[in-house]
């Protein structure tokens, strides 16, 4: 698509380079997913002709550049649809359109597009709102409101480490709670926990809410503690506003997977349940209600909620899920078809996740340990470390699965999969010690494996068990 | 649209695995949402702080009360809106010298406890019909603990419990003919004339204090969605819009001797805190003894006098305002006082010209700074408001003036030292006394028009004798509640019913109730029946559900095995279905919701603004426990 824009614009009496500079390309992957977004190309295309017309006829009557001008009338382009996220889009853009507008309304506006993303789990909507941050530079002066809607901006598109520079210099600025949090988010994704621990506690002693207490949770599950996640979600759970409804529906969704984890399905069911009451047709909330249907063996109901999620969010994790119901319920053939889907398009939105899932099928393994490596580089937390470690396990690496797999147990985080991988690891490499521990830790946190990793695990257990003794 | 979806979702991120919450950003400032980091923590969020003097068989006492989560949606189901057990709910009073400081003299702090009858139910809030504070059918009850703090002491005054909130039929003695269906009951001029909820939910604490905690109709009343829409105000009969109609918020009121704080021969200040504990992120791990927050309280919001916070400290300030205390107020916020930003826009907006004073309004920084309500001990009894001048057996007390002293509502003071106590030369009364506005800025009363007060003030001139006063009354086009306030403890309106109440029907509100309930199903007149109400104009398509069979799976012991299930709209029935696969299994699965059972039932249904009954029935005389749900799919 981006070839064809640049393509098109000489003949729309452009010079290429404002073109480029206004269209941002980096080609850093997930840029190129949110790029390509339907929401980001249609407010391309919409005004491309209009902004370049005006440029060519009068530019100059405009302080900013040729560039500025087009990101400005890309995120002016008036918003269409009737939910509360569009109406609010609307709004600001009206505002900001104003000869008067404010950094304020502007900022506002990008905020506006970063929660319409959050519902959607669209990028495109990340994408207009660095443009609206990249606005607010060009009219006015930089400042920190910009760099902190950039820095959130680039958390969500996973460009960890812009993020935390962001967030650093904010820090040293200003240091409020919300760039503390960003640091926090930076930080964490990219396995630097020490760091980010210290920036939550930071966060909590300035402002103790919702976002500290969410951000402490997933922490305390990185390190271990479930039952301190739990206690810690929960009162995130009571402090979430209503006014929030995909907030609240995400805590809850985390929280039914802290129940499953803990062994109480039928809770995990419930929190699942009022998780999409708070947000309906809100994918992590139906990935919650599906993953506990099928502990309970509904596999037939399950593969109506997660089928549902996966149209909604088409993204491996999702997949992953309604292809093993699929395969539970015996529907072989449409689980194949799920996972040809998976690999079709599991690059572009999560390579990490499509990275654990060849190498469980035990497909493909070298393109798993490129994936995996290629998401280390960028996200190196102990979950990339275990997609890592797999995948270098299935193509027989085992000495640099042993060495993967001991950096993603660093911090004795308490997942099933990467414990069970752990296992299977150890066991390879005849650490029967290690692999009779891993699979021991495994066990009890079963309920939030797929089916078939379940499956793999309980007869590992079964088969192993003297072995291991 | 469809189209849409399927090509946004092609570009669709993974989610972070680190929690997505991100902090509110800087929201135009609208009443009861003033500062950007505290509008998504609503238990935390304080609406209004209340005090003014009242007298009971001679006795003097001083009512204060604090409103916290805003906007609390009636019908918005019975679990979402509980005082919070780990914040910490303050109101603060400054004496003596600490009065012209802002300074802490007395301190009372409310901290609540919350408890499960039983866990072993989806049913978080009510297992039946409750009849009486914390019975057998009231799942989710808090009780609350009251400290006063003062000189270093704390002494523990009492303790209460907070009264159901008033969810409709599971509630139904707060609402008029006791009928759960009925709107609630107005407030009432007699105690005990009180429901029976909020009359046993009136706690007798030590040293001859009361308390009150628990959910009350929201007393503010206000266009703030026009204020602060560029001051485009409207105007003209059947164009008032009220921002806060039909909403609950959660109170607590305190009524507090006169004797127990040195007596009525001062004024003393008036603020509210509430506070979160901070905690350590990481504990000892998973044989943690103490995962909860048990860190230092660290306070989250603040508020003071009506409007301050909301009106003229700017954007940036917002939050700083939330954190500190009002002895920061001098160095701190002192210029939004004298240089009101709100006085130019007046001056541009609405006059066009310069009326209002923009400049050393020292006027309002005796009112504003520090950000306490001086409330004036010396005087006899504020007067009240009822339902109106003429309001049945509960009109306002004669005198009663929603502008307060700009409508001839004053306080004969023997005593100096109110920044507002003027001699009666300036009010047109007896030049031989002295006078203190009867409502706000001399405490504040339940009733009291503070956007027109406010505004009145802020576009005359008080700053020195004779006082030229503009008014501003019925600026903002809204002139009373949208519900009867009780001239009696706790004063503040009855809660509105969840399954009958109305907003401004101009404002954009949810259209739905989301509604659960779980009972005994049983033959003929003992089916279960549930309801719910949409709200609005337009159209919402709902799935409801009843289940029975899958019951079993939570431990329910005795579940329905076979459901059946009917629709009404008044008497018509508009659906029905018996196993939900065998219509609409499609559309049913689609929604995410579908029942874990075949023999349960479902219906997607589009309706109308309206109420609706839903009936539950055991297939073939089938008896048992049943759940009947409704869930808002869209919009």
């Amino acid at each position: 698509m981006l070839g064809k824009i640049i393509f098109i614009l000489p003949h729309l009496c452009v010079y290429e380079a404002p073109l480029r500079e206004a269209t941002d390309v980096r080609f850093h992957p997930s840029e190129f997913y949110a790029m390509t977004s339907p929401t980001f190309r249609k407010a391309q295309l919409l005004l491309l002709s209009l902004a370049t017309f005006t440029a060519c006829l009068g530019a100059t009557r405009f302080q900013s550049g040729p560039a500025d001008l087009l990101n400005e009338a890309i995120i002016l382009t008036p918003q269409a649809g009737s939910d509360r996220e569009d109406m609010e889009i609307a709004q600001w853009q009206k505002k900001s359109r104003a000869t008067d507008a404010r950094p304020v309304d502007f900022e506002r506006l990008g905020w506006a597009y970063v929660a319409k993303a959050r519902r959607t789990l669209d990028a495109g909507y990340y994408k207009l709102a660095e443009k609206t941050a990249d606005v607010m530079d060009a009219k006015f002066a930089p400042s920190a409101e910009s760099r902190l809607l950039r820095g959130h901006v680039f958390h969500n598109l996973h460009r960890f480490a812009e993020a935390e520079t962001l967030a650093r210099a904010l820090v040293a600025e200003r240091g409020m709670a919300a760039d503390y949090a960003l640091l926090c988010d930076a930080l964490m994704e990219q396995g630097k926990l020490t760091a980010a621990v210290a920036a939550c506690q930071k966060l909590v002693d300035l402002r103790p809410g919702v976002e500290a207490y969410s951000r402490i949770a997933h922490l305390r599950w990185l390190k271990g503690d479930l039952t301190g996640a739990t206690v810690m979600m929960e009162t995130a759970g009571r402090a979430a506003s209503p006014r929030d409804p995909e907030s609240r529906a995400w805590l809850l969704a985390r929280l039914s997977g802290y129940y499953l984890q803990g062994g109480d399905a039928a809770r995990a069911l419930a929190v699942a349940e009022s998780a999409i009451s708070a947000a309906s047709a809100y994918p992590p909330a139906l990935l919650a209600r599906g993953r506990a249907l099928l502990f309970f063996g509904k596999n037939t109901d399950a593969i109506s909620v997660l089928q549902r999620a996966a149209d909604l969010n088409p993204l491996p994790e999702y997949q992953w899920w309604l292809a093993d119901a699929q395969r539970a319920a015996g529907e072989e053939a449409d689980a194949v078809k799920t996972e040809q889907a998976i690999k079709a398009r599991g690059e572009t939105g999560d390579p990490r996740t499509l990275a654990l899932f060849l190498a469980t099928r035990g497909d493909a393994s070298d393109e798993a340990v490129r994936l995996a490596r290629e998401e280390l580089a960028n996200r190196a937390d102990v979950l990339t470390h275990d997609a890592l470690a797999w995948a270098l396990a299935a193509k027989g690496d085992l000495a640099g699965a042993q060495a993967e797999s001991t950096l993603a147990s660093a911090e004795h985080t308490r997942d099933a999969r990467l414990l069970w991988h752990a296992g299977e690891i150890a066991l390879a490499a005849g650490d029967r010690a290690k692999a009779a521990q891993a699979f021991a830790a495994a066990r009890p946190l079963a309920a939030t494996l797929t089916p078939s990793e379940r499956t793999r695990l309980t007869q590992r257990l079964a088969n192993t068990v003297a072995v291991l003794r | 649209m469809k189209t849409f979806r399927k090509i946004a979702s092609v570009s669709a991120l993974a989610a972070l695995v680190v929690c997505p919450m991100f902090f509110p950003q800087p929201a135009l400032a609208s009443s009861h949402m003033d500062a950007p980091l505290i509008t998504l923590d609503p238990a935390a969020n304080t609406t209004d702080v209340y005090a003014f003097l009242t007298q009971r068989n001679g006795v003097k006492y001083l009512q204060v009360a604090l409103g916290v989560y805003p906007h609390e949606e009636p019908g918005i189901g019975p679990n979402k809106y509980n005082f919070d057990d780990n914040v910490l709910y303050q109101i603060f009073l400054s004496r003596g010298a600490d009065l012209a400081t802002g300074a802490d003299s007395v301190a009372y702090q409310f901290q609540f406890s919350t408890a499960y009858k039983t866990r072993d139910t989806i049913l978080q809030s009510y297992v039946g019909v409750v009849a009486a504070n914390g019975d057998a059918s009231q799942n989710l009850t808090q009780t609350y603990t009251v400290t006063k703090v003062a000189g270093g002491t704390s002494t523990v005054l009492g303790t209460g419990t907070v009264p159901p909130n008033n969810q409709g039929i599971a509630t139904p003695k707060y609402n008029k003919g006791n009928d759960g269906n009925a709107p609630a009951k107005d407030g009432v001029s007699d105690a005990t004339q009180l429901d029976d909820y909020t009359a046993g939910a009136i706690a007798s604490l030590g040293s001859g204090y009361r308390s009150f905690a628990g959910q009350r109709e929201d007393g503010f009343y206000g266009d703030i969605n026009a204020i602060f829409d560029l001051l485009s105000l409207r105007s003209g009969a059947g164009n008032s819009f009220d921002s806060q109609s039909g909403y609950n918020v959660h109170m607590i009121v305190l009524e507090i001797p006169v004797s127990d704080i040195g007596g009525d021969q001062q004024n003393v200040g008036v603020y509210a805190t509430t506070s979160r504990r901070a905690t350590s992120v990481l504990t000892d791990g998973a044989a943690s003894l103490n995962p909860a927050p048990t860190g230092a309280w660290v306070q989250v919001a603040r508020q003071g006098n009506p409007l301050f916070n909301e009106a003229l400290v700017a954007l940036k300030d917002k939050d700083l305002y939330s954190r500190t205390k009002p002895t920061s107020d001098a160095a701190l916020f002192a210029k939004y006082a004298n240089t009101p930003e709100l006085a130019a826009l007046i001056n541009a907006i609405i006059f066009k010209s310069n009326v209002a004073p923009t400049t050393n309004r020292t006027d309002l920084a005796a009112i504003f700074i520090p950000d306490v309500i001086k409330v004036d001990l010396s005087t006899v009894a504020a007067r009240r408001a009822g339902g109106g001048a003429s309001f049945g057996a509960n009109p306002d007390d004669a005198g009663f003036s929603r502008l307060g002293v700009f409508g001839g509502d004053i306080l004969e003071s023997p005593l100096a030292g109110h920044p507002f106590r003027l001699p009666g030369s300036a009010l047109g009364a007896d030049a031989s006394k002295s006078y203190v506005p009867g409502g706000w800025p001399n405490g504040r009363r339940f009733g009291d028009d503070v956007i027109d007060i406010a505004i009145t003030a802020v576009i005359s001139d008080l700053r020195s004798l004779p006082l030229t006063i503009r008014s501003a009354d019925g600026i903002d086009n809204v002139n009373s509640n949208d519900a009867v306030y009780s001239k009696v403890f706790p004063y503040a309106g009855t809660p509105f019913n969840g399954r009958n109440y109305v907003h401004n029907p101009k404002a954009g509100v949810s259209p739905l109730v989301n509604f659960a309930t779980r009972g005994m199903v049983g033959n003929g007149d003992g089916a279960l029946i549930g309801g719910f109400v949409v709200r609005g104009t337009a159209p919402v398509q709902v799935l409801v559900r009843a289940t029975g069979p899958s019951l079993t799976s939570y431990g329910v012991a005795g579940a329905l095995s076979d459901t059946t299930l009917e629709i009404y709209s008044g008497t018509t029935l508009i659906a029905s279905n018996d196993d939900w696969k065998t219509t609409q299994q499609a559309a049913i699965t689609a929604t995410g919701l579908a029942p874990l059972n075949d023999k349960e039932s479902a219906a997607l249904i589009t309706v109308q603004p309206g109420a609706y009954t839903m009936i539950v029935r055991g297939k073939a005389g089938a008896t048992g426990v049943g759940l009947v749900e409704t869930f808002l799919v869209s919009p």
